[in-house]
């Protein structure tokens, strides 16, 4: 029967029907439903067709059936058809099952169980009736709070939720550091010199002094040692040193790590996003939602919230600040309210702790690590950073900042905070035999006699560790060390050493020879073991299946791989990298080779990794091929390339720092070519005037002869601006606009006419204004996006008034023709569009206002009361005579709800015909009220002619 | 073509039944001509279900009953105790969808569940879905029962409209175990085709690396391609809100995210939470939009049922709509009730 011969009766009695079969009922069988419920409370997971219910007269394989929506799926086990139960039904089960004699029992009706961190947690309570909670691991103590979710805590001899979570919170805030510092040794004197640091330790009568002369506070402490040195787990070791015992005192430490995707020191905000989520788990251990530092951390995650949408908005143009100096004075504003709010965090979270151990405050441990990613980068883009770090030191004298680097401090601004260095070369004599110890060297006469021969740099006693393990106590035998002949033999040479001779342990030939020399590729997969390195390294041509044992017998080898992404490997960069210059003097036309081929290999690819590892080869050949690799060139490349910085030649590390932020030494920078040097000096003029240093700006802008059609002429144009060197900015203007190149990019003729334009605005020169727009017009309209031309027209009718009237159908046009993509990015400058379009152009706001209007709300958040009800007053005029109770539902408003309540109606009333004419008058009074123009901003719509820089730096440039 | 929910339910609920004869049951409930389509021949019942299903519903709509219903109405016969729910669930799903133009705008997804209004969560998966979004990442927010959760079977209902989506739904219960950073990394990389064992193990690299890595898992997995496939991948997270957060899963998100915006492929790339504490991704608010889901007013469900209905091909649509609309609230925050009186409404109407 099709749908529509039902009669209306019917329809509604299938409909009653149907209400009643599916309202929920009592399961028919509740002495089932019990049985299962038993069985299932003691199991973490279970598959419910296997489940054996607690009683046997009850039949198996129904759970499902008498367990009905208490079945949820197991959260990751989806593969293995794992279930487990809802929290109420568990805690109903357990508490029917009332004992552990009980719950044994039940266990023991489901043998096959697996043994998840949960189950045995739960079966050691259930066996021994206690649990103690300190000698828990993290992933124990995760257990335990799942058990504590299950009701347990209830039960004799189970801790209290309250205790668990306490232990918790203090273990899994030092948590990241139990691994690192589990082979840790010794260091007491370095220890003890980061406690002194910290505050923690009496000092010396020589610090006692330092520190009256300097009122508390101390200048950084770079700890730096080479990569594997130990860094890392010798603040991990001090860490623990204090939290892992209860009942030393506590202090709030932050640690930051930089090669964490998601910080990035040229953006401070992301370093206070990490940040305050650590105060956070620190302060909840104790302290309760009324706590001051509670509050104020509230204070501080609302302004780093409140910063980053501010940033994103403050971008786009059109918004209420008319000129790049005006918004970036408003975004410093904000960055810097968003570190006043942290500094107060810091100021109480220091309070805090102190007074639990009966002090007025307790030191603050700011803890940046992996530094060198910070110091390859130039100091202009750290600026922001450093105002951070100043404003910290400023207003809490008890921070202490500890900075971890591989590198001795080099860069300037480090050097002017006048830090004071910790470097971890090698070990105390006693150490190195403890370490040595600790890695399997048990016989002391052989432990002695290595640290004699090799000294006792750590990561060197690992290697010889791993080769006498290997070979026995001859293992050493003719290895070239510190005492080989006049000449003292660096560490780096003895370490490649070692790796060779590790190397030449692998059993299987083939597998060493692909590892030697064929670790000049930094990434391995089986498909570049059969393509790339066995003709290379003289395998000749081996199947697909050779070439997967290759690789899983390569990946055996620890010591020198890790997993990569994917299927492949990564060889250990503190393996590599000695072994890499080893190899250049001994094989170099094998080196070559191998890039060659691998360049060949990844540029069949297009994906991102392909792209990298190619890009890399490249850089490390003569000859660079600039145009090829700016087209392969994506700026998220960056990450996988910075790591072998140290590795390329001057050329190839010139090509790479241009296209980045990473700083090149002056030697180099005169090396650049036109191109690159222009990259350099776009990026840093960019990043001068994101922190209003106009004139810094100008200076290095004016360190290049830019070209008409440079990017470059643009910007030196703007920066005069900002400067109010408006003569120079108009001669410069006048100069490339005369002499632009017939064929040059019309995107860059487009902006220098825009900024004529504006400069003339700025002049209060409107008759000029409108003939440079005039002139810009025919240019807009042939540019792929139509934004531009939305901009120009836009400007071209607030200019003109009633003049410019007749453009109006062309600016619709232009409207309708974005793309939903190109709506959303210029959001605010579209809904200026429409503004000065007017209300009677309806079907183009019903469909442009769905994508640029709902954050009109949180703009005209700024409006008085006052005038947020003089806007309401309007708008409820314009749909008074609507049909529908569009008017009704807007008067009596408060002031404030009235933009989201406002916006919600008249998108509504916009979807229907009846009603969209008064909606889009209604929308026109809220658009305007939002108040934005377009003086002092850039073009729109100019991306495709852009230079990849431009477009990194666009919130800079916009 | 079943929600994710109802798969684990049948598979809950037959898998015992079927247990002795698990493949020669599957095979005779599977229509004849896909029997071949099998893939799991032997081994868990679990994954031999799972199997049959996926062909199943592979097979769309392409007959009558469709595929699905037709292995639904058979695992009835050997699951005697389900055979009523099973039942119900096949005549459902034999419900053909009223045929709309543009999916983004159907008024019932998939054959029995209305979704009304919803004009600003159109218009926003719409503008997450186009290949050049400027923003990846969409939060979408509301009060308890607003309908978030409805957005990941929107999505679905798209991508089975739409061969150039995909996606995968993770859910977090809120009565259910808070998760581990390794549980939910586990789920979203064997529902986007790869294996909990393409996870990096732990031991492998430390604590504070491990979440990070996850996410470089699942992005690597993401990025294998499909041969002839340029669609978009969208990953969705429903009930990550405060309760269930944890610093490790901070760490996993924000780095996901980060991969999923800035990698080559980062057109094809969206990433969707709902029900979601947008301040654990305060860093990267500026490549995300956020939606707040908020109650529908009576005359507006109404205007809208009554467009539904009469799509359904009936003209007396209003008295339906009276009956389906007494007594609730006016504007109604929660909408599961609205929900499950308009799917019965819908089965009365068409099955």
């Amino acid at each position: 029967m099709a749908a529509a011969d039902r009669t209306t009766e019917e329809v509604l009695a299938r409909f009653r029907s149907l209400s009643e079969t599916m309202a929920p009922a009592a399961p028919a069988d509740e002495s089932a439903r019990a049985s299962y419920l038993e069985a299932a409370s003691v199991l973490h997971l279970f598959r419910p067709g296997e489940l054996r219910p607690a009683s046997s007269r009850v039949a198996e394989g129904e759970a499902a059936l008498h367990l009905g929506a208490a079945i949820v799926p197991a959260l990751g086990r989806q593969e293995g058809g794992w279930r487990t139960l809802r929290l109420d039904d568990r805690r109903e089960g357990l508490r029917r099952l009332a004992n552990r004699t009980a719950m044994r029992a039940a266990l023991g009706c489901n043998p096959h169980r697996p043994r998840t961190d949960v189950q045995r947690l739960f079966e050691q309570w259930v066996e021994t009736g206690r649990l103690e909670l300190d000698p828990l691991g993290l992933a124990e103590l995760r257990a335990a709070r799942t058990l504590a979710e299950w009701g347990l805590s209830d039960f004799e001899g189970f801790p209290a939720k309250s205790e668990i979570e306490a232990v918790w919170r203090r273990k899994s805030s030092v948590g990241d550091f139990e691994e690192v510092a589990e082979t840790f040794v010794g260091r007491e004197r370095e220890l003890a010199v980061l406690s002194e640091f910290a505050g923690l330790q009496p000092p010396s009568l020589m610090a006692r002094a330092r520190a009256f002369f300097l009122g508390q506070r101390r200048p950084p402490l770079v700890l730096h040692g080479i990569g594997g040195v130990g860094k890392t787990a010798l603040v991990g070791r001090f860490i623990l040193n204090y939290f892992s015992d209860p009942a030393r005192a506590r202090f709030p430490f932050l640690y930051i790590a930089f090669d964490d995707r998601a910080v990035d020191p040229s953006e401070p905000g992301t370093i206070l996003a990490a940040a305050v989520a650590q105060i956070r788990q620190q302060l909840s251990v104790d302290a309760g939602p009324k706590d001051p530092a509670m509050r104020s951390l509230e204070r501080s995650e609302a302004r780093i919230a409140f910063y980053f949408v501010q940033k994103d908005r403050l971008a786009g143009r059109a918004s209420q600040d008319f000129s790049i100096g005006a918004r970036g004075t408003r975004l410093r504003k904000h960055e810097a309210e968003m570190f006043e709010a942290f500094a107060d965090l810091l100021a109480h979270s220091s309070r805090h702790f102190g007074q639990s151990c009966g002090e007025e405050r307790s030191p603050v441990l700011f803890i940046l690590d992996t530094f060198e990613e910070v110091e390859i980068r130039p100091d202009r883009h750290l600026r922001s950073f450093w105002q951070l770090i100043d404003l910290l030191g400023e207003r809490l004298p008890e921070l202490r900042l500890l900075i971890v680097s591989r590198t001795a401090p080099t860069s300037a601004a480090l050097a002017e905070r006048k830090p004071q260095t910790l470097n971890l070369g090698d070990l105390s004599r006693a150490d190195a035999l403890a370490l040595l110890a600790r890695l399997g060297i048990g016989d002391p006469g052989v432990a002695d006699a290595v640290a004699s021969r090799i000294g006792t740099n750590p990561l060197t006693l690992r290697l010889a560790a791993r080769v006498l393990l290997d070979d026995g106590a001859d293992g050493l035998a003719g290895l070239r060390t510190h005492q080989y002949g006049f000449f003292s033999v660096g560490e780096e040479v003895i370490r490649g050493q070692l790796y060779r001779r590790i190397l030449g342990h692998i059993r299987d030939p083939r597998v060493r020879q692909i590892a030697h020399p064929g670790m000049v590729l930094r990434r391995v997969t089986p498909k570049l073991i059969r393509e790339v390195l066995a003709p290379v390294c003289e395998l000749g041509k081996i199947g697909v299946k050779e070439a997967e044992d290759l690789f899983a017998a390569l990946a055996r080898e620890h010591t020198l791989v890790g997993r990569g992404v994917g299927q492949s490997l990564v060889y250990r960069s503190e393996v590599r990298q000695p072994m890499l210059r080893l190899l250049a003097a001994d094989k170099p036309q094998q080196v070559a080779e191998l890039h060659r081929r691998g360049a060949d290999f990844h540029g069949r690819s297009s994906d991102e990794i392909s792209r990298a590892e190619e890009i890399y080869h490249l850089l490390m050949l003569p000859d660079l091929p600039r145009k090829y690799l700016e087209s392969r060139w994506t700026p998220s490349l960056e990450r996988y390339l910075a790591p072998s910085l140290e590795e390329l030649p001057s050329e190839g590390l010139i090509w790479l720092a241009s296209m980045t932020r990473i700083e090149l030494p002056p030697e180099l920078l005169a090396q650049a070519d036109h191109a690159e040097a222009e990259r350099f000096i776009g990026r840093e003029a960019a990043a001068a005037l994101r922190h209003g240093a106009y004139q810094e700006a100008l200076s290095l802008l004016h360190r290049s002869e830019a070209a008409p059609d440079s990017p470059l002429s643009a910007l030196r144009v703007r920066v005069l601006i900002l400067l109010g060197q408006l003569d120079e900015a108009a001669w410069t203007l006048t100069e490339a606009i005369t002499h632009f190149p017939p064929f040059g990019t019309p995107s860059r003729l487009a902006e220098l006419h825009w900024l004529h334009a504006q400069l003339a605005s700025q002049r209060g020169d409107d008759a000029s204004a409108s003939a440079a727009l005039h002139r810009l017009l025919p240019i807009v309209r042939k540019l792929a996006s139509p934004l531009a031309l939305v901009q120009v027209l836009t400007r071209m009718i607030q200019l003109d008034g009633d003049g410019a009237a007749g453009l109006k159908p062309e600016l619709q046009e232009a409207l309708l023709a974005l793309d939903s993509a190109e709506r959303d990015r210029e959001r605010a400058m579209l809904r200026l569009a429409l503004v000065v379009l007017g209300p009677e152009f309806p079907e183009c706001w019903r469909r442009i206002v769905p994508d640029v209007g709902y954050e009109v709300v949180s703009a005209v958040d700024s409006l008085s009361d006052a005038d947020l009800a003089a806007v309401g007053e309007r708008i409820v005029r314009a749909v008074a005579e609507a049909p529908g109770d569009g008017a009704a539902r807007l008067v009596m408003l408060n002031p404030r709800e009235l933009p989201a309540a406002a916006y919600s109606v008249l998108l509504k009333m916009l979807g229907s015909e009846a009603t969209r004419s008064a909606a889009v008058k209604g929308l026109w009074e809220l658009f305007r009220a939002e108040g934005g123009g377009l003086s002092g901003i850039g073009l729109a719509g100019l991306d495709g002619g852009r230079a990849q820089w431009e477009l990194e730096e666009a919130a800079a440039l916009a | 073509m079943l929600t994710d929910e109802e798969r684990q339910r049948v598979i809950d609920l037959v898998s015992g039944p079927l247990s002795n004869d698990c493949f020669g049951i599957l095979r005779a409930s599977v229509p004849g001509d896909l029997r071949p389509r099998l893939t799991a021949t032997q081994g868990n019942c679990y994954v031999l279900i799972e199997d049959a299903l996926r062909v199943c519903e592979a097979d769309g709509r392409g007959r009558e009953p469709p595929a699905i219903a037709f292995l639904l109405r058979g695992f009835a016969v050997h699951a005697p105790g389900a055979a009523v729910e099973l039942k119900a669930l096949a005549d459902r799903l034999s419900i053909r969808p009223a045929p709309g133009a543009d999916p983004f705008n159907d008024l019932i997804i998939r054959s029995d569940i209305p979704f009304v209004d919803r004009e600003p969560l159109r218009a926003a998966v719409r503008k997450l879905l186009d290949p050049g979004a400027y923003r990846p990442i969409l939060i979408v927010n509301g009060g308890r029962r607003s309908g978030k959760s409805h957005t990941a079977l929107f999505i679905d209902h798209l991508a089975r409209n739409e061969p150039r989506i995909k996606h995968c739904l993770v859910r977090i219960l809120a009565d259910a175990d808070a998760p581990e950073v390794r549980d939910l990394a586990a789920d979203i990389i064997v529902k986007i085709g790869g294996s909990a064992r393409d996870l990096t193990a732990p031991g492998s690299t430390n604590e504070k690396r491990l979440p990070l890595d996850f996410a470089n898992d699942i992005w690597s997995q993401l990025t294998k391609d499909i041969p002839g496939w340029k669609g978009t991948w969208v990953i969705i997270l429903d009930g990550l809100n405060a309760a269930k957060m944890s610093k490790p899963i901070t760490d996993f998100l924000l780095q996901l995210a980060e991969n999923l915006r800035t990698g080559l492929d980062m057109h094809r790339h969206r990433l969707l939470l709902t029900d979601f504490d947008e301040t654990a991704l305060a860093s990267i608010a500026s490549h995300s939009s956020t939606l707040v889901l908020d109650g529908l007013s009576a005359q507006l469900i109404r205007a809208q049922l009554e467009a539904m209905v009469k799509a359904l091909g009936r003209d007396d649509a209003a008295i339906l709509v009276d009956t389906v609309m007494a007594g609730l609230p006016d504007p109604s925050e929660d909408l599961t009730e609205l929900g499950d009186r308009c799917m019965r409404l819908i089965s009365s109407i068409a099955a």
